[in-house]
């Protein structure tokens, strides 16, 4: 199954909620509506065969000259063991209020990705079972690999910044 | 601690060959004259206190099993075969902080682990003693400018006795470091408890 | 009363019996690092488990995007510090790839090489410790010992024992000389009757088959569910390396076998057969440096293509290569700059332990030590 396969039975089947798709780059990709990942990726299982989710990442896209503000989380999506299907999704989210829908009921791997990318960047996986930092402290505060993020000073009482 | 030079001892001739029986016997029980007797003289040792019980102390250092980081793989090829940390009477990891005297911190601290290391190094008994192995311990390491996560430096959290460098420090710089933990020790004093003079100092330069 | 009849008694509600719950880690000398697990407990049995990770958050994602990309090679050495060499490799591929370079056959051969002695180091330390963890130590001195030959090798090529820095974006930092390459093919003669002794001194031991066998058993759907890969996986009884399915740098020049778990002494898919496939993986990787060593030839070390600050075109890509824990990936997003803009790294003992709760309900307490084990995790890349 060829990219171009995968992308225009992802067109037919769900329509405008596959926002873009590029294909002529490294990973082939479709953009999909936040909202209805977890239909599409469900789909992308049964119907498809990716019954294996490799990679779920956070980006912030913010660049230094702040054209764009966007988070983005990216699914990077094959099959075991037949190695040479692979696909990729991606999810462009705004900066405030980012919210997508979980893939955990999907892929259980999904649980601990997903959590990591809330720790690290912010985004909002609704209908996610446990939703707690995983990486940083329970009580950290914000959400390190955002672009405009700032190392506390100080934590319990313990400098932090070197001086 | 050199007491009176006539004291009574329950020490048999141990030069003369006696039988058991004639060990316990009490006629075997009488005064000795260190100055005087050749058997005593060659068979007992006078020393301080002090220098006992620093001498006990230094042989059977025992580490605590506590690896954080790569630097406790290099701990745990120390305590392995090749470089063999038991000939130096530092064998026994020890898995609780009760049992142990001397805490190595090998690898990054985190944040997150940092509360952890603090109640680990109150729970252990005095005397105790405190390695920084690796860069990451002495100052944050590599992760000193960007790791938002990382102490920078346990010393900021815990007192450190031996300071050893290196990314992670080979088996031999460890085993230099025990030495270093064991000179220290020999100048224990037992009156003394605060051993505030002893702390500060950076022995591994 | 007889031990029926508390039973029945507590089945009845005259005894009250209730769930414990148990804090392993982060100090524990059977967690290889600082993990944590909560176990649930009704009596010696776990009902539940949840694991906590993040006391080694050592901040590699940020750190890379502010380093530039030769700086951030040492900071993947530190990921998986069992095997620095598989790190350093997938993450000088993922670069490679962005940048469209070739890299030069010695190197690649080289790079073959180096990597799985590593693997071979990280495999005998897992083993070692296992061993140690379920209460053998003899196996552990012995694992040490030749460990510690494939570092001296290692060290020889490149100066350290652990943290190497020696697969570079576009080579390899130093060749190898005949005198290394000798050394190297020593080591494959010295290594295979080795591995009878760990087999007559462990896989044979009765104890230590009771101790593992039908024990944590991970079923194939639940491996690939939970994305594990590498030996868990394969040990569920899943042909899946990415060395042999997907082959990068030169992988498809080798004739080496994929062992997977068979059940030998229980079920497949529980903590002997991953075992097992640990054990059998250091043979083939042994008979892959053997053919690597026939077949190198004199040629450059490395690429004149790629600068000392390199810079990729534009764009992302994900690149993955087969650790000793699994698939190793590197998500690399690239603004044209030297400095990437985003570097995730997909590590495979992340989602390795993600599956522990899974295995460790309805086992003994003292099982979730051989659990944990069985898993080979390394927190520097679970928790980056």
């Amino acid at each position: 199954m060829t990219p171009q396969d995968i992308a225009s039975k992802l067109k037919a089947k769900f329509g405008d909620k596959i926002v873009a798709e590029t294909l002529d780059v490294h990973d082939p990709f479709c953009q999909v509506d936040p909202m209805s990942i977890a239909e599409v990726c469900a789909f992308m299982k049964d119907e498809l065969g990716f019954n294996y989710l490799r990679c779920l990442s956070g980006v912030d896209y913010m660049d230094k000259k702040k054209t764009t503000d966007d988070l983005g989380v990216i699914y990077h999506l094959g099959a075991i063991p037949d190695a040479s299907l692979l696909f990729c999704l991606k999810v462009i989210l705004p900066r405030t209020g980012a919210k997508v829908a979980t893939v955990e009921n999907v892929w259980s791997t999904a649980d601990w990705h997903e959590r990591e990318a809330w720790d690290m960047f912010g985004i909002d996986f609704v209908g996610h079972h446990n939703q707690t930092r995983i990486l940083c402290a329970e009580d950290w505060v914000g959400h390190a690999l955002r672009k405009d993020y700032k190392s506390p000073d100080e934590y319990h009482g313990i400098r932090n910044n070197v001086v | 601690m050199v007491g009176p030079m006539s004291v009574p001892l329950r020490l048999p001739r141990l030069r003369k060959r006696t039988s058991p029986k004639a060990m316990a016997s009490p006629a075997n029980i009488q005064e000795i004259n260190f100055n005087t007797d050749a058997a005593t003289r060659d068979n007992v040792l006078i020393s301080s206190l002090d220098k006992v019980l620093n001498w006990t102390r230094k042989s059977s250092v025992w580490p605590m099993t506590f690896g954080l980081a790569c630097c406790a793989i290099e701990m745990m090829a120390t305590g392995a075969s090749n470089y063999d940390i038991d000939r130096f009477g530092s064998g026994p990891f020890r898995a609780t902080p009760r049992q142990a005297d001397l805490m190595i911190v090998a690898g990054t601290v985190s944040l997150k682990m940092a509360p952890r290391v603090k109640l680990l190094w109150e729970q252990m008994p005095e005397p105790k003693y405190c390695i920084a192995m690796g860069a990451c311990t002495i100052s944050g390491g590599p992760y000193i400018k960007y790791g938002y996560h990382v102490l920078k430096g346990v010393d900021r959290l815990i007192p450190v006795d031996v300071y050893i460098p290196g990314c992670p420090p080979r088996p031999e710089a460890l085993l230099e470091g025990l030495f270093r933990i064991q000179e220290k020790m020999k100048y224990e004093r037992i009156l003394d408890r605060t051993r505030e003079g002893l702390r500060p100092e950076v022995l591994v330069d | 009363m007889s031990e029926v009849n508390q039973m029945q008694a507590s089945k009845q509600g005259d005894v009250a019996s209730e769930e414990m719950l148990l804090n392993m880690g982060p100090q524990h000398p059977s967690t290889h690092g600082v993990f944590r697990v909560v176990i649930k407990t009704d009596g010696e049995i776990v009902t539940d488990a949840e694991s906590h990770i993040g006391y080694l958050h050592r901040c590699f994602e940020k750190i890379c995007e502010n380093v530039n990309y030769t700086m951030a090679t040492p900071y993947t050495d530190r990921l998986d510090y069992l095997m620095a060499m598989g790190n350093n490799l997938g993450y000088a591929m993922s670069v490679e790839r962005l940048m469209d370079v070739e890299i030069p056959e010695r190197a690649s051969y080289i790079r073959v090489i180096v990597t799985e002695l590593s693997r071979i180091a990280s495999h005998l330390l897992a083993i070692g410790t296992y061993g140690m963890d379920i209460g053998a130590i003899t196996p552990f001195l012995y694992c040490f010992r030749d460990r510690e030959k494939v570092l001296t090798i290692l060290e020889t090529i490149c100066g350290q024992r652990l943290n190497y820095n020696y697969v570079r974006i576009g080579g390899v930092a130093y060749d190898m000389d005949d005198a290394m390459l000798k050394m190297c093919g020593e080591f494959c003669k010295y290594f295979m009757p080795r591995v009878m002794e760990y087999n007559d001194l462990l896989t044979y031991n009765g104890i230590f088959i009771q101790r593992t066998a039908n024990v944590g058993i991970l079923t194939a759907e639940q491996a690939i569910d939970f994305g594990c890969t590498g030996p868990v996986l394969r040990g569920s009884g899943i042909k899946r390396d990415l060395r042999k399915d997907a082959p990068y740098s030169l992988y498809d020049r080798f004739d080496f076998e994929v062992p997977v778990g068979a059940g030998e002494a229980g079920t497949v898919g529980d903590c002997f057969d991953r075992y097992m496939v640990r054990m059998r993986e250091m043979i083939e990787s042994v008979k892959i440096v053997e053919q690597a060593l026939s077949q190198i030839e004199a040629g450059p070390f490395k690429t004149d293509k790629i600068k000392a600050k390199p810079k990729p075109s534009k764009g992302d890509a994900y690149t993955a290569v087969e650790n000793a824990r699994g698939e190793l990936g590197f998500y690399l997003i690239s603004d044209g700059s030297d400095t990437a803009f985003r570097l995730k790294c997909r590590s495979p003992a992340f989602s390795n332990v993600s599956v522990l709760h899974e295995m460790c309900r309805g086992a003994m307490v003292a099982d979730v030590v051989a659990i944990i084990g069985s898993l080979d995790i390394v927190m520097g890349e679970i928790d980056r």
